[in-house]
């Protein structure tokens, strides 16, 4: 069975129909991308997934539950994460920090515990900031894990998201545009990376990205969107000469 | 001032321990030779807050107060902490690890007794300081942890007064006073925590200044809704309380707020309460229940501001709906804007000195509303975190960082 399988997904804002009729079959370990022009509804697709939104129609089955209606930390905490187009750290607290909030779900220590500081609490915590420095040392940023998120510069932010994510423990890792604003040399550098985690990690990963490079070289295969509609799915070189999607990027995109 | 800056790190020199004794000794001196010093220097009798609000009312008693604070606190405080601190690194290192914090509490309170036990207008202002304490304390967990503006912190003090007071003396037996005072100050918590949930399930769908608008209007409905309880006196008041309030209770309360919302704020669950500030959406996708958390943190904060309430009316011994209006929330407002956000070192020394100065500036009467506003806005400018924002003593650190990472905090 599929690890995701979406169907007849369609969400509306207002009047504007931002998702019509999205289809998906994730199975597991697969490397999928999503792209499309701006506006097409990709990130609106991932705030679907992650319960932010709650669709107008349609079905959403992870591993065998149902997410429709599920609040977003407990869709999260059922293996789906994400990182944000826009880095979304938590900038006044310590990188450590960051990632040590992301274990929230497997907190086990009562409220009394937590209060008195007694019991497991203490060791649950030494096991989080063990467990976090090792994620952070894996991403090659755990020398900044005492300083405050928002002095990183931008790259590491980066990275710092997806260990945070990572911490959370994910079968689903969703990255929303994780390549923007890189230059080449980063960007290779992540390609290795997301490669590097999914089998590190036995991920499952959807993407969304602009930089056709790394779509083109990572993805096991694509689907395209332009204004809610899936207009074309499939491997990379059935996507870059389908006719629809050339209409689609005519005169924004040349490398196709 | 390079003069300045030299005795400062000349004070600093010293730890912190070493001024708790020379404290200790100063007191112990004021307690047997305070009052016939004072007559000596033709003073009207034992200066009780170092003799600042003496000279506001008249200026020539200047030099005697100045003589008095240097031979009775200054110089004692100066000369012992000298003494003591080359033996201080000894004594803390036989001191077992997991006794030194109760240890230097001890010490505090020792020296808090030692000061004002036999004073009486000195006992109302520490036994009023504790319960700016543990207000500011508990009002920082949402304006500063969560990043919420509450501005209805007065509200639950109501409520926890009002309750704890009707236990204590229609419900209690008045004989067993001090023992089941304790059970008092619980309930009227616990009512209080109930009463957090007004604001709590609101902001959930609500944040920033709606919820606070939101906050305001629960403090109007608790003090509006007891004003029309005819049976607890309305808006006459309530009075008939016994002086239960001292300065152990004060203390003793005040020390366990701070160190429960201190560990609180460091623990897991804790760090769920600032990722809300940071980022709401970011913390859901976390796998943080951020509602819970909301409903923790707001029941937590007015649960320590009932027992603030009941702490109150039993100084007072006289409560009334207006005393719990919107002037008060905004006093512990200022108390935590100016001691610091996100730091419970801030809320205590947001307290206490905010409590002196109102004690202190007392002789200006209105012009004191003038005055301490002013100082605050100096401050603000100067430091706009307040004057501990962010940063904790370290004390208040946790132990296992500080020894891993060494403590970055001071």
């Amino acid at each position: 069975m599929a690890l995701l399988q979406i169907s007849r997904l369609t969400h509306f804002f207002g009047g504007l129909r931002a998702v019509h009729d999205f289809e998906l079959n994730l199975e597991e370990g697969e490397l999928i991308g999503l792209i499309g022009p701006n506006g097409a509804g990709k990130t609106t697709v991932f705030n679907l997934i992650t319960g932010i939104y709650r669709p107008t129609e349609g079905t959403i089955q992870f591993n065998g539950h149902n997410l429709i209606g599920q609040q977003p930390h407990e869709i999260a905490a059922k293996g789906i994460c994400r990182t944000f187009q826009t880095i979304r750290l938590f900038s006044n607290v310590s990188v450590l920090d960051n990632v040590k909030i992301a274990f929230y779900s497997q907190i086990r220590a009562s409220l009394i515990e937590t209060l008195l500081r007694a019991g497991r609490i203490v060791s649950e915590d030494k096991a989080f900031t063990d467990e976090a420095m090792r994620l952070l040392g894996i991403f090659n940023v755990d020398h900044y894990a005492h300083e405050l998120a928002r002095n990183l510069p931008y790259g590491e932010q980066r990275r710092v998201e997806i260990a945070r994510a990572l911490a959370t423990k994910p079968r689903l890792l969703l990255l929303d545009e994780p390549a923007a604003g890189m230059n080449p040399g980063e960007i290779d550098h992540l390609m290795d990376l997301i490669h590097y985690i999914r089998d590190e990690f036995r991920l499952t990963i959807f993407l969304i990205e602009h930089q056709m490079r790394l779509v083109m070289r990572i993805c096991e295969r694509i689907k395209v969107m332009d204004f809610g509609a899936t207009i074309a799915e499939g491997s990379c070189d059935h996507v870059r000469n389908d006719p629809k999607v050339l209409k689609a990027y005519l005169g924004e995109e040349t490398v196709f | 001032m390079p003069q300045l800056d030299k005795l400062r790190s000349h004070l600093a020199a010293v730890p912190a321990l070493a001024y708790l004794f020379g404290f200790l000794v100063s007191s112990t001196i004021e307690l047997i030779a305070g009052d016939s010093l004072a007559t000596l220097l033709g003073l009207p009798g034992m200066p009780s807050l170092f003799g600042i609000t003496l000279v506001q009312r008249e200026l020539l008693m200047l030099p005697s107060v100045f003589a008095y604070d240097v031979l009775i606190y200054v110089l004692p405080i100066y000369v012992v902490a000298r003494l003591c601190a080359p033996f201080i690194p000894k004594l803390t290192s036989r001191i077992p690890e997991r006794f030194s914090a109760p240890f230097y509490v001890l010490l505090a309170f020792l020296v808090v007794q030692l000061w004002g036990g036999h004073h009486e207008y000195r006992s109302l202002v520490l036994s009023l300081m504790g319960v700016n304490i543990v207000l500011a304390a508990s009002l920082n967990l949402i304006n500063g942890y969560m990043g919420e503006f509450s501005v209805g912190h007065a509200g639950f003090m109501g409520v926890g007064a009002y309750v704890a007071s009707i236990l204590t003396v229609w419900v209690f037996p008045r004989s067993l006073g001090h023992l089941t005072f304790p059970l008092a100050l619980l309930a009227g918590g616990a009512c209080a925590g109930l009463a957090g949930l007004l604001v709590a399930i609101p902001s959930f769908k609500i944040r920033g200044d709606y919820l606070a608008i939101i906050t305001l209007a629960v403090n109007y409905i608790i003090k509006n809704g007891i004003e029309n309880i005819e049976r607890i006196g309305g808006s006459r008041g309530f009075m008939g309380m016994a002086k239960l309030t001292n300065i152990p209770w004060a203390f003793v309360w005040s020390a366990l707020t701070v160190w429960l919302i201190r560990n609180f704020v460091l623990s897991p669950r804790g760090r769920a309460v600032v990722a809300i500030r940071e980022d709401e959406i970011a913390a859901e996708t976390m796998t943080v229940n951020t509602r819970y958390t909301k409903i923790v943190a707001f029941c937590l904060s007015s649960f320590f501001a009932g027992i603030a309430g009941g702490l109150f009316a039993h100084v007072l011994l006289y409560i009334n709906p207006s005393t719990f209006s919107l002037l008060k929330s905004t006093e512990v407002l200022v108390m935590v804007y100016l001691g610091g956000m996100a730091s419970m070192s801030g809320s205590l020394i947001g307290a206490v000195t905010f409590t002196l100065l109102l004690e202190m500036l007392r002789p200006l009467e209105v012009w004191k509303w003038v005055l301490i506003p002013m100082l605050l806005v100096a401050m603000l400018l100067r430091r706009h975190a307040g004057l501990m924002g962010f940063r904790e003593f370290s004390f208040l650190s946790p132990r296992e960082e500080a020894k891993s990472y060494g403590s970055a905090s001071d």
